[in-house]
């Protein structure tokens, strides 16, 4: 036979010949040292590959991307990701439950309910040195008179004032996610030695929304003032993302800018939204 | 199907393929576990599970590579401060290797990286055709093709560093 083609030497390697063929090819390179070294050539680049693809690998996060999953499932079930019928009966059988249990003299969701009306008074008045604890791990502050999570004061000077949120890292992962800020807007990202990942809003940004999830903060409609994330030294990977493009990301000791940066330092680097 | 035993079944060889497909961790993640919701929505045979979710998990990339293209075009033109953050002495021969591995999967084109990780996957030539789009008898030149593509790219890249 003539010499077999490189994809005929490739699916003999890879074990997908039909019989017969893979006969045929066998005995041609018995007496054929070209396709011998040919063969030999391929299996090594395959060899090389896999060799090189193993410095890339991480271990698989399996077991909490089943839990986040199993919560997808579970929301798509009553169907708050797809807007099927169940959502709203389970929106509705709850609300009724709650609102009954809440009637009942001591019951729990009644004292649920009046802890959360203690709680949320005295917030609006806790400055930056002493955050409070808040469900999910995170803390809320404001400063200037700004009410938490993020809305700035009625009447007060946005320039004046100050917002932001600190979450925990997430098994060891943080991500701060800002959506439509304003192109002026600039991200100061610094590394810290504090466990909390801090987010504040200054200046004409203070007026931004805050929304915080386990390891997640999001900062939306930032004005033209200034954002300053702080990311824990130790956290295991951290991004900082704007309207889905990353700009910052840091996996293990490892700091990527993917973003042009307009200064950096140190300890810090700060990108502008559109410079 | 039980979607728990399939997804501790298949899960770190989708995880696997994707970050070694896109570089990057968490859009792996997000884009594995994306691919196991979808499945639930529709009735896959447990055979053709596995092929399905690479399919499905493939086009996601692809989709989102288009949405990066342009941006990845003005961003190409603005090099990274260096300097900065300066990673510690212990991670710079490791951070050189997978650079240079992620380097030389750059230099493919998105299907050769697509059926040289598939094949990596254990994936037979049926399977690949099938998920990648490409005729069955052309997977073995195509292969072929992207190993020496590739080999050519990461030696280069190993010379030149």
């Amino acid at each position: 036979m003539s010499h077999p083609a490189e994809g005929t030497l490739q699916a003999l390697l890879d074990g997908e010949l039909p019989r017969a063929d893979r006969a045929e090819v066998e005995l041609h390179l018995r007496g054929c040292s070209t396709c011998r070294g040919e063969a030999e050539r391929l299996r090594a680049a395959a060899a090389a590959l896999t060799a090189a693809l193993a410095h890339v690998d991480r271990p698989a996060p399996t077991e909490r991307a089943l839990a986040a999953a199993s919560r997808r499932r579970w929301r798509r079930w009553v169907g708050v990701d797809t807007g099927q019928g169940m959502r709203r009966a389970a929106v509705l059988v709850l609300g009724v439950a709650t609102v009954a249990s809440a009637t009942v003299h001591g019951s729990p969701v009644r004292g649920w309910i009046a802890g959360l009306v203690h709680r949320v008074a005295p917030s609006a008045a806790r400055g930056p040195d002493s955050p409070a604890a808040a469900p999910g791990g995170a803390r809320d502050d404001a400063t200037a008179g700004g009410p938490a999570a993020g809305a700035a004061a009625p009447g007060a000077h946005p320039a004046a004032s100050a917002a932001g949120v600190s979450v925990l890292p997430e098994l060891g992962r943080v991500r701060v996610v800002l959506t439509a800020p304003s192109p002026e807007l600039r991200i100061r990202v610094r590394l810290s030695d504090d466990a909390y990942s801090d987010v504040r809003a200054s200046g004409l940004a203070s007026g931004a929304r805050f929304r915080t999830g386990p390891g997640r903060v999001e900062v939306s409609g930032a004005g033209a003032g200034e954002v300053e994330v702080v990311i824990p030294r130790g956290a295991r990977s951290a991004v900082v993302e704007v309207d889905g493009h990353p700009y910052f990301r840091k996996d293990g000791d490892g700091i990527r800018l993917l973003a042009p940066a307009s200064d950096s330092s140190g300890s810090e680097v700060v990108f502008t939204v559109r410079p | 199907m039980d979607f728990e035993q399939t997804f501790r079944s298949l899960y770190p060889s989708l995880f696997r393929y994707l970050h070694r497909l896109t570089g990057d961790a968490d859009v792996a993640e997000d884009l594995a576990q994306e691919s196991f919701v979808r499945l639930l929505g529709h009735r896959v045979s447990d055979d053709g599970v596995r092929v399905w979710l690479f399919t499905v998990a493939t086009n996601l990339v692809r989709d989102g590579a288009r949405k990066q293209a342009r941006r990845a075009r003005i961003l190409a033109a603005e090099p990274v401060l260096p300097g900065a953050f300066p990673a510690p002495d212990e991670g710079v021969e490791r951070e050189a290797r997978i650079s240079a591995v992620r380097d030389a999967l750059g230099h493919l084109a998105a299907r050769d990286r697509e059926l040289l990780l598939m094949r990596e996957e254990g994936f037979s030539y049926a399977e690949i055709a099938r998920a990648a789009g490409v005729a069955p008898g052309s997977v073995g030149t195509l292969i072929a093709r992207a190993l020496r593509r590739f080999t050519q790219a990461y030696q280069t890249g190993e010379d030149d560093g």
